[in-house]
């Protein structure tokens, strides 16, 4: 299927939609956004497509063996929809759910499990990448199979201490990485390309919102919530998160349950910090409470979790300032004795 | 004043500037009166040049970012569209016997800043395969270092920490490395030292060698003001020299003489402070109130760290 960059199937635009190579596969098959909208079976299928993704729903992968170049064009359709409706969490939303489908393809689909093909899907998302042979051959290459240029890893790489750049072999520019981790940055890129592609369509997405009744999509939004403690004010590194959370961008594992043992300190109960996270991209109320509990010590080891040192905050990369405290908690201690 | 006249006549005369992009890069500068400019921007470096003659400033900054409208003064209307990545090395940031609680430059303390540049350079080289494209002496304590690769220059704040991160090693863990191989256990570093692998063997041994004691604040900042290579340093009167990275090979007292800018002559000097130790060659132990003859380049240095007054 990746074997040349000239040779393009509607199966492949169809498993991997948001791809530079599938957009000018459908662009040269005519299926150009104006064509696609006066189709309403392509509107009906962007419009099921974006209606699983929001209640978390993988499409179905039958469609890309019966119709692939009509749900192809659905899927792209479906992320100008998305962005129509001026929904910060809406968009961000399909944007994660897509790609997190997205690997959830590249890890099942047999005809691109070869890493010159790996390779190849990374180069069309602006990611350098080689099989690690040809940079280091031996044991690297055996633990660490594939490399992407040290750029791209810190870009794309979750920001949390597992992914600290320091615990993979860094050799002349290339980070070497395991195959699951290659394809979670590839998710990562995936999952960018679509918020660009979105901000960069500004008349195509003004163009489909002349035309779907947008209503029908509804994600949650952030509603202020009042605080059960009186105590001061937050310090910066969590007033950060919670902005980042309300603005519905995906946060680190890190900064999550940083602000989750924070917010339990306060005196916030486990469904004002769930209400908290429900504006997240991947939000999942299940995980979440579940999670949120585990912190506040009301599940699993019923073990109250303390609240992240600025230390290893600053060591997670969430510190913003300099504050003079030792811990988050003690912020608002020393300014409310100020 | 007779130092802002050594700095007139220094611009005036002997200053080669290194800048590159410059018609990309905000400058600012301090004026000897203590105000801070900002928002200057230059078409050329001779037209740099020929301001620094009639403005004369005491310290003089660049961007390490490039912008569109390098002038204007709302940050958000500048038109970001890149920066150099930067890295700060200075003595007073390093845990060394030479450096801790250091007042006055010293060359055993700059020697060290020195060997720390060069673990950063080696790093860049081996670890990530990028390449100086500027050096400087800081013309106090350290050394400045510069890459502008297409690669560095969008990284954003993010990625500059991250990267600040990795060179200072922070959340190494070493049990990310050990791997099971077939029946027996190996530790990747050990059985293949390369790039940063080669760093993490030497530093699991001896710690000195995994971090690199960068400034991160100055790294991660995508916005930062640097001091203009080969301007007068307003704390010292010493000139941030351009280097190449070959200079960094030699030791730091050929370094210091060519930073010396003002190198004739004497000064009579007040002291405010008492002073002990070597300050630029010079051996100094003076008690305060005393009036000493002074190497000029000696009585400017001290004046501008505040030991006392030039009397001439």
């Amino acid at each position: 299927m990746c074997t040349s960059r000239r040779e393009l199937s509607g199966e492949f635009a169809c498993y991997f939609p948001f791809l530079e190579k599938s957009a000018r596969f459908l662009a040269s098959l005519g299926l150009t956004l104006d064509v696609a909208l006066e189709d309403k079976t392509i509107v009906n299928a962007a419009v099921a497509r974006l209606q699983r993704a929001l209640a978390r729903q993988f499409p179905k992968v039958k469609r890309c063996l019966d119709k692939p170049e009509e749900e192809a064009a659905a899927a792209r359709l479906a992320l100008y929809m998305a962005a129509s409706t001026k929904n910060v969490y809406i968009l961000r939303k399909f944007a994660d759910f897509e790609s997190k489908y997205f690997r959830f393809l590249l890890r099942r689909i047999p005809s691109v499990q070869n890493p010159s093909c790996l390779v190849e899907i990374a180069y069309d998302l602006s990611i350098v990448a080689k099989p690690t042979a040809e940079i280091a051959p031996g044991l690297i290459n055996l633990f660490y199979p594939m490399a992407v240029r040290w750029s791209a890893y810190l870009k794309y790489a979750p920001q949390d201490p597992h992914w600290a750049m320091i615990n993979r072999p860094v050799v002349r520019g290339w980070v070497a990485v395991a195959r699951n981790e290659f394809e979670r940055i590839l998710e990562e890129a995936y999952r960018h390309r679509m918020l660009k592609i979105a901000e960069e369509s500004e008349l195509a997405v003004g163009k489909v919102a002349t035309v779907v009744d947008l209503s029908q999509f509804k994600a949650e939004r952030y509603t202020p919530i009042e605080k059960r403690s009186s105590g001061g004010s937050n310090p910066p590194c969590m007033t950060a998160i919670m902005n980042a959370l309300k603005a519905g961008e995906g946060v680190p594992h890190t900064a999550r349950f940083a602000i989750a043992a924070y917010l339990v300190k306060r005196g916030w109960d486990v469904d004002q910090i769930v209400d908290l996270f429900r504006t997240a991209p991947d939000f999942n109320e299940k995980i979440t409470r579940y999670q949120v509990q585990h912190i506040a010590g009301q599940a699993g080891g019923r073990k109250e979790y303390s609240v992240p040192s600025c230390e290893t905050m600053a060591t997670w990369g969430l510190c913003v300032a300099r504050c003079g405290v030792k811990n988050p908690l003690q912020y608002g201690v020393v300014k409310k004795s100020n | 004043m007779i130092i802002e006249v050594f700095f007139r006549n220094f611009y005036r005369n002997s200053a080669r500037l290194q800048v590159d992009n410059v018609e990309t890069r905000e400058f600012a500068f301090q004026t000897f009166r203590g105000g801070f400019v900002r928002h200057k921007s230059f078409k050329t470096v001779d037209e740099l040049a020929k301001f620094l003659v009639e403005k004369t400033p005491k310290h003089l900054y660049h961007s390490s970012a490039r912008y569109r409208n390098p002038s204007e003064e709302v940050m958000d209307n500048k038109g970001w569209l890149g920066a150099d990545l930067v890295f700060d090395i200075d003595g007073d940031h390093l845990n060394t016997e030479a450096c801790r609680g250091v007042e006055i430059i010293t060359i055993k303390c700059l020697e060290d800043a020195r060997e720390e540049a060069n673990k950063l350079i080696d790093t860049l080289r081996q670890e990530l395969a990028l390449e100086p494209s500027r050096v400087a002496f800081s013309g106090h304590r350290g050394f400045h270092i510069y890459v502008s690769e297409s690669e560095v220059l969008t990284l954003g704040q993010r990625e500059r920490r991250e990267l600040v991160n990795f060179l200072k090693a922070v959340g190494f863990e070493r049990e990310h490395f050990v791997k099971r191989h077939g029946r027996r256990s190996v530790v990747i570093y050990e059985e293949e030292p390369t790039g940063s692998l080669l760093r993490i063997k030497k530093g699991v041994e001896d710690a000195r060698y995994l971090r690199i004691e960068v400034d991160e604040v100055v790294t991660q900042d995508v916005h930062r003001l640097m001091r203009v290579p080969g301007s007068l340093n307003g704390k010292t009167g010493l000139v941030a020299v351009p280097l190449t990275v070959r200079d960094l090979d030699s030791g730091v007292e050929q370094i210091l003489k060519r930073a010396v800018a003002f190198d004739k002559g004497y000064l009579k000097f007040l002291f405010h402070k008492p002073a002990k130790g070597e300050v630029l060659f010079e051996e100094l132990e003076v008690a305060r109130g005393s009036v000493k003859t002074l190497p000029t380049q000696v009585a400017v240095y001290l004046e501008l760290q505040g030991y006392g007054k030039i009397l001439d």
